[in-house]
């Protein structure tokens, strides 16, 4: 587990954030209104809007094209600087993505502090109470944990009331980044934690594993504070004056073997606060997104039973292909990536061949929305991913 | 045994208090911790491992077996260890260098352990040089790498060009594994073996040293 450029998945440190096991990542999330430009989106063709056109897939109708959204590691940009990009442009921006975000500080507000920085790390404690090491190059965006605020059920208890929705879990001018997001012609998302990724890095991976079997009602009560905390904010925001066009929520629940824990688990403990949030949600107009990495297609009869409206990015290399699963699903959810990084750093054949195979099926009808099978690596080529989206042209048109 | 069994069941189930007063007990009854590991913590590990890799068991329910086995353990090891019982391999476990994950490479370990094997653990962002170490001072016959990261899986490759310059290659299969890794990578590098989860983890260490 992991932000590329792309989505902030604000809420795990105490800063804007992405996904707990991407921090870095692009994926299109905006913290501060000097971050939001307003570059069209449009391209030659085109009779949607970036925020039409996905509201249109997301309700499983036939846009004009399929949406392109994408997520982008830090060293792949830095390569495509290298490479032509040029330094002064927003990634998102010059890539025409239809997607931006914005989220809140999730974390249980602890003080945090730098313990140790060097030249290759830095080891700190972050406002969940974890410390954790990480590299400043490559591996940098894993971070490994060390200790946790949160060892025992008490300490979950006697922490619990911080998890509470209160303004300061928002940027200064975060009202105004809204304000002008909404004056882009994007689809602008409420982003926050789905029950369980909000958790297990407050506990720890292994622990939370361990409560699944002998603390379920421990668990079960994290899943309810952590989506009574999305819910919560999402209403503060509202009040506040901000507006959304729907919500994309992180919630990792597979690994590459598959779910990282059991249908059965899922449906006792997590499943249900997935539900409220979703009809929350609903009630409030938003469309759902939820992002989980992994072998997640043996959770998907639950996740679309819980109510999510589309699934997030079916990681290739876990064994997800949009072309199985759409035969199956592509009724009751959209689906929201899959195109295989790896084939991004092959050749132009394979290029092709990967975004022809996969978005000719999983466009039909409408219900998908472009993306890599997670976050493009530094391994694809600037040269690459502009014939992948040259690809995306010629073969999401409908 | 009716006792050995229980205790394999008790791992089964995770049951971590029940193991350990079963295996306190059966050592008591002066049952040879060779036969209590044999035919109640390896066949307990056995079972877990096939229904991980028939999807019953998930990694919850593996990993609270696999703490149930290791408690267990604990009181068997000095036993095992008085009683010159050799393990059937020795493996050098660790995280290759840069990669700080160890959920996964804790579960191989666990159920290489489970198994019968002796765990060297390393622990994480390994030197290429820990492991030639390992084979060299700890005769490690089988090293076990793990990566999380596209961009750390070339240590892994470092690692096997470093047993090989100490000449050390003949005397240790590798194999690997983690989230981006590959069959096609594992030929690539020159490994010995490659698993796509814990429970194949015990398989191939098994086929690559013929035990």
């Amino acid at each position: 587990m992991t932000e590329p450029e792309g989505m902030d998945r604000k809420g795990m440190a105490g800063k804007t954030v992405g996904p707990p096991d991407v921090e870095g990542m692009a994926p299109g999330n905006v913290s501060s209104a000097e971050e939001v430009t307003l570059v069209s989106s449009r391209r030659p063709g085109d009779r949607m809007t970036a925020r039409e056109r996905v509201t249109c897939v997301l309700g499983r109708r036939v846009p004009d094209r399929v949406p392109i959204h994408e997520s982008f590691w830090p060293d792949t940009i830095e390569r495509w600087k290298r490479e032509g990009l040029p330094a002064d442009v927003d990634v998102q921006d010059y890539f025409g993505t239809e997607i931006r975000g914005q989220g809140f500080d999730g974390s249980l507000q602890l003080p945090t502090e730098v313990l140790e920085e060097t030249e290759e790390y830095t080891i700190i404690r972050d406002a969940n109470g974890v410390v954790s090491k990480r590299f400043r190059h490559g591996a940098g965006w894993t971070p490994h944990w060390r200790e946790w605020a949160i060892r025992t059920p008490e300490d979950w208890y006697r922490l619990r009331e911080r998890m509470a929705a209160n303004p300061d879990r928002l940027e200064k001018d975060a009202l105004e980044a809204n304000r002008r997001l909404r004056e882009s012609d994007r689809w602008v998302c409420f982003t926050c934690l789905a029950p369980y990724e909000g958790m297990w890095p407050r506990v720890g991976q292994v622990r939370i594993f361990e409560w699944m079997m002998d603390e379920p009602r421990v668990v079960e009560d994290m899943c309810r504070a952590q989506a009574d905390q999305s819910m919560a904010m999402f209403r503060l925001m509202v009040e506040r004056g901000f507006r959304f066009d729907g919500v994309w929520a992180w919630g990792d629940l597979g690994y590459r073997a598959g779910p990282l824990f059991s249908p059965a688990v899922f449906k006792e403990l997590v499943g249900p606060h997935h539900r409220r949030m979703n009809e929350f949600f609903h009630e409030h107009g938003m469309r759902t997104i939820l992002h989980s990495c992994g072998k997640i297609a043996p959770l998907l009869p639950l996740l679309i039973e819980a109510g999510w409206d589309a699934i997030q990015p079916l990681e290739a290399k876990a064994d997800q292909d949009v072309r199985k699963l759409k035969a199956i699903y592509g009724t009751r959810i959209v689906f929201f990536g899959n195109i295989d990084v790896r084939m991004l750093s092959g050749t132009r054949e394979e290029i092709a061949e990967e975004i022809r195979s996969k978005l000719t099926v999983a466009k039909e009808g409408g219900g998908y929305i472009y993306h890599s099978d997670h976050s493009v690596p530094p391994t694809v080529s600037l040269d690459n991913y502009r014939f992948a989206l040259s690809c995306v042209e010629e073969y999401g048109r409908y | 045994m009716a006792q050995l069994k229980a205790l394999a069941d008790a791992i089964i189930s995770g049951n971590r208090v029940k193991s350990v007063e079963l295996t306190v007990a059966a050592l008591k009854e002066g049952v040879p911790a060779k036969r209590i590991l044999d035919e109640g913590l390896i066949p307990g590990m056995a079972v877990v491992g096939e229904k991980f890799k028939n999807c019953e068991f998930y990694v919850p329910e593996v990993l609270v077996a696999a703490r149930a086995m290791s408690a267990s353990m604990e009181k068997l090891r000095p036993e095992l260890v008085a009683a010159k019982v050799e393990p059937i391999g020795r493996v050098a476990i660790g995280t290759v260098r840069g990669d700080l994950h160890d959920i996964g490479k804790n579960l191989v370990a666990m159920m290489l352990e489970g198994a019968g094997f002796e765990i060297i653990d390393l622990g994480v962002d390994c030197a290429p040089e820990a492991f030639v170490s390992a084979v060299k001072e700890k005769h490690a016959n089988l090293i076990a790498l793990s990566a999380l990261l596209t961009t750390t899986m070339p240590a892994m490759q470092d690692t096997i060009e470093a047993l090989e310059a100490a000449g050390l290659r003949k005397k240790a299969k590798v194999i690997i594994g983690g989230a981006p890794v590959t069959q096609k990578f594992a030929d690539q590098i020159g490994a010995d073996g490659y698993a796509p989860d814990a429970a194949s983890g015990v398989d191939i260490a098994k086929a690559v040293l013929k035990v």
